[in-house]
């Protein structure tokens, strides 16, 4: 009997993994569609640009050799199909072409940018999450009560101001006015960074042992954060709110309180039950926070790809603008990917009645 | 001697009467059958049996279960009351069952409170635990025990979540099981067999039942008294000899002759 | 927490249906303040828009609520015209959306896994939505603007594509859910063509939540557009719109003149904040539209068939 269970168990598992795998691999099919479908958008989103596409990339100021040698350079002499096979073959070497305001490869200034946005935006995510997620739950019992309404309040508003205001008003008050936290120019003011780990100078600088330069780091961090925290908050404490509302309330509570079950344990269970929800708003939110950092670079003069997009578009710098929707859409697709994969651990229902 | 004694008891919600003053003896290892429409307040009854107040309410009078004046407990007084003592056994297996985790941890979660149980023992608990899971199953008539323990709620059927519910009950062991429509979304025939098994279990145990239900069916079989509730008030109790006979209420009687038809 | 659950006795939908009254009602009186005192702007201040004043950047007082900016304009006259722009193209680029995104959506969902043609028509729509939605919406509005050249019209088309997938999968959620009620099936036994179902008879039963997300969906664009205006990817200066005016009075912060920038922020945030309010009210209430409407299809229903 006891090998007999083992077996099925075993054998049960083994169903489970599969289905498991199915689902993952029916997700990777998705995702190379959604890939390709993204690459080829921004392809013709560029070409949709009136005028000649070499004088558009190269800019209004080339000579006409310079076009020449561009537009053989690029293959514009040859079919639009063939154009398009070339220019996926550069993208999966990771060549995105050259940017006309650098004059450096599109992907190298994305690469040097890069981490510089992504700090933001994690820190962002992070620091709304562990704000919007308790302010969400405790919620969910004191919905009557004034503090209750206060918070709730704001979270219906907070997805109203414009991140680029809320960005100057803070900045406003808090660097130019009452001077503690440091003027907007850019992540460490006139230090140098620390070594390049991983492009993020909270990340880095601890990494090294440089605590003076991660106090820097973070004081220049500070702000923006708070900016886009403040903003993007709101979402979270809205779905956490609603997501423990629901699993403090589902049955198996009552069963659990009936049968005496302590309440720490009956509340752990529920946390289970309303993470799905939270997590897809993590990724959403992250979605919405690439976009608000375009915004918010822009006045704390970061020096990520926010920045770089918004002077691309000044400069009508083509080639940038392709590799940063590009790169956009992928870091996209990929936080969705990350989000599917932690919902097929929490809760089961997605890698089971699957059939 | 009574498990269950009931003097003036009053639950209110703002102005609302949930139960308006029920006095009631409920004799100690015997099943007793409250029936009534809906919203006669029957699931207030039972819960209240089990200590579990409704959100807000005032509660008033008395409540002795198994000999614990409720009434005079605190909520967290009345959690730990609960414990192997009282419990209230929800009708629907697809809302008391939490989704996202397996029958087997219900079992573990819901029998963590049990005398016996340390953290230092946790693993051999676990496997008897289970064990003992499995052979409740098995007797509620399910075929493979191991799968169902395996499987989350949604992977099984409405009758196979019911009696999941009724197992843990089983293995809970508690003094009083106030079973809220035990037999609801049940065939007959698997109905029969998990009362037969609740007549049984307790006739070894001497726990004392409680059910509401709508089925007369069931009361004429099992229930040694019925208890008719209308909007929250006892408007009769009896046996059930006496009841199939003349019931004294109107309610009753609207019941039975439905029935009969 | 030994607490039980009262049985409902409906307090708890009256309670929300209040509260999703007083949102409507709320968002209504926002929107409608900025919209009448936009329209009504010539009769409450006495500059123009872009008329150049006697001081520049003064500060607010009792001639000029709101000061002036750098260029001597007045901010209050400003804020109040600038709806004229956002408003508008807000509204606009959302109500092309929905006219585009509606019918794409009635075809996704009743067609999906229906017949070879439909459902392949389906997952084209689907899968093309996916690709439009892989962009962060600001991030592909940039874009879009980049490529088809600031200005009014060209933010308007751009704004209108990227909402477009929005509607789509709100009308194809709800046709989906309406695809299998009872008067679908007895149409398509009376020999209706699927299509002609989807639009007179699936279709407007599914609109009623749709509509509440317009209203949402406007304030949305109003907050695109200021943020495209505010990169200088949208609206071109000196033009009276939030967006503009926010960036333009932000090189004046660090010297202390809050004013040009604060106020056209404060307006723009309320002027979203109302819309969203009405959208929200509208999809909560119990009394929306989608109720009635989809009791009048299954009278019609009853009507031809019984």
């Amino acid at each position: 009997m006891a090998s007999a269970t083992t077996e099925a168990r075993a054998a049960r598992r083994g169903l489970r993994l599969g289905r498991f795998g199915t689902l993952i691999g029916r997700r990777f099919r998705f995702i190379v569609i959604q890939l390709l479908g993204a690459a080829t958008l921004a392809f013709f989103l560029i070409r949709m640009v009136p005028g000649d596409p070499a004088r558009v990339l190269a800019g209004p100021a080339a000579s006409p050799a310079t076009l020449a040698e561009l537009r053989r350079h690029l293959g514009l002499d040859d079919s639009l199909p063939v154009q398009y096979v070339r220019y996926l073959g550069n993208l999966l070497r990771g060549d995105l072409g050259t940017s006309l305001t650098t004059g450096q490869d599109v992907s190298a200034d994305l690469w040097q940018r890069g981490p510089a946005t992504l700090e933001l935006i994690l820190f962002a995510l992070l620091v709304s999450m562990l704000i919007g997620v308790p302010l969400g739950v405790a919620l969910a019992r004191r919905r009557e009560k004034r503090s209750g309404k206060a918070i709730f309040g704001y979270a219906m508003f907070s997805g109203s101001i414009p991140d680029f205001w809320l960005a100057l008003i803070l900045l406003y008050l808090f660097s130019f006015k009452w001077e503690i936290f440091p003027p907007p120019i850019g992540r460490l003011g006139f230090e140098t960074p620390p070594d390049r780990i991983t492009g993020m100078y909270t990340v880095d600088a601890l990494v090294t042992g440089d605590l003076a330069t991660f106090w820097l780091a973070a004081q220049h961090l500070a702000l923006p954060v708070i900016t886009l925290t403040l903003v993007y908050s709101g979402l979270i404490v809205k779905v956490a709110n609603a997501s423990s509302e629901q699993a403090f309330g589902a049955g198996f509570v009552d069963l659990y309180t009936s049968a005496g079950v302590r309440s720490t344990l009956a509340l752990r269970r529920a946390t289970r039950l309303a993470l799905p929800p939270v997590i897809t708003v993590a990724a959403i939110t992250n979605g919405f926070l690439l976009g608000g950092a375009v915004l918010v670079e822009q006045v704390f003069a970061w020096g990520g790809v926010g920045q770089y997009a918004v002077q691309a578009v000044r400069g009508a710098d083509f080639a940038a603008i392709q590799g940063f929707i590009v790169m956009a859409a992928f870091f996209n697709i990929a936080n969705y990917l990350i989000a599917d994969i932690a919902m097929l651990g929490v809760d089961p229902r997605l890698g089971r009645t699957e059939s | 001697m009574s498990a269950l004694v009931l003097d003036d008891f009053t639950v209110r919600v703002g102005d609302e009467a949930l139960l308006g003053g029920v006095s009631l003896e409920l004799a100690e290892g015997r099943t007793h059958a409250v029936i009534g429409e809906r919203g006669s307040s029957k699931t207030v009854l039972l819960r209240c049996l089990a200590g579990m107040w409704p959100e807000g309410a005032d509660v008033d009078g008395t409540l002795r279960a198994d000999g614990l004046d409720l009434v005079s407990l605190t909520a967290r007084q009345r959690l730990a009351a609960r414990r192997e003592r009282l419990l209230y056994l929800p009708p629907s297996g697809r809302e008391a069952l939490n989704p996202v985790e397996r029958i087997d941890q219900h079992f573990l979660d819901v029998c963590s409170v049990r005398a016996g149980w340390t953290d230092s023992r946790r693993r051999v608990r676990r496997e008897s635990l289970l064990a003992e899971a499995a052979a409740a199953l098995t007797k509620l008539g399910i075929a493979d025990p191991e799968r169902v323990l395996a499987s989350i709620p949604d992977e099984l059927s409405g009758g196979m979540r019911k009696r999941a519910l009724i197992a843990m009950a089983l293995l809970l062991k508690p003094a009083v099981l106030a079973a809220d429509d035990p037999t609801s979304g049940l065939d007959v025939t698997i109905s029969r067999q998990i009362l037969d098994l609740l007549a049984e279990m307790q006739g070894a145990e001497g726990f004392t039942l409680v059910i509401a239900t709508q089925d007369l069916g069931i009361v004429a079989h099992y229930a040694s008294t019925i208890t008719v509730l209308k909007s929250g008030t006892v408007v009769e109790h009896t046996d059930p000899v006496s009841f199939f006979a003349h019931p004294a209420s109107d309610t009753g009687a609207a019941m039975l002759a439905r029935a009969r038809v | 927490m030994s607490r039980g659950r009262a049985p409902r006795r409906g307090t708890g939908s009256r309670r929300r249906a209040r509260i999703a009254n007083a949102k409507t009602r709320w968002g209504l009186i926002i929107v409608a303040v900025i919209a009448l005192s936009t329209v009504l702007a010539p009769f409450i201040t006495p500059f123009g828009p872009e008329e150049i004043t006697d001081e520049v950047l003064a500060s607010p007082g009792f001639d000029q609520f709101f000061g002036t900016d750098r260029r001597a304009m007045d901010v209050f006259t400003r804020t109040l015209y600038a709806p004229r722009v956002d408003l508008t193209i807000g509204v606009i680029a959302t109500l092309i959306a929905f006219v585009i995104g509606v019918p794409l959506g009635t075809v996704a969902g009743m067609f999906e896994d229906r017949g070879r043609l439909g459902g392949f028509a389906s997952q084209i729509i689907m899968r093309g939505m996916d690709v439009m939605q892989a962009f962060p919406v600001f991030v592909f509005a940039l874009a879009l603007v980049a490529v088809l050249g600031t200005g009014a019209t060209n933010l308007v088309l751009g704004l209108a594509f990227v909402n477009t997938p929005v509607f789509v999968r709100q009308i194809r959620t709800g046709v989906l859910v309406l695809r299998d009620e009872a008067f679908v099936e007895a149409a398509l036994i009376a020999g209706w063509s699927r299509l002609r179902i989807a639009f007179r008879h699936v279709l407007p039963n599914a609109l009623g939540p749709a509509a509440s997300l317009v209203s949402v969906m406007i304030g949305f664009s109003i907050l695109l557009t200021a943020g495209l205006s505010f990169v200088g990817a949208g609206v071109r200066v000196p033009t009276a719109e939030w967006g503009v005016m926010i960036a333009e009075g932000s090189a004046q912060l660090p010297t202390g003149q809050w004013w040009p920038s604060v106020f056209p922020g404060l307006s723009l945030a309320l002027t979203v904040f109302g819309f969203s309010l009405l959208g929200e009210g509208l999809r909560e209430s119990p009394t929306a539209m989608d109720g009635r409407r989809a009791g009048r299809s299954r009278r019609w229903a009853e009507r031809s068939f019984s």
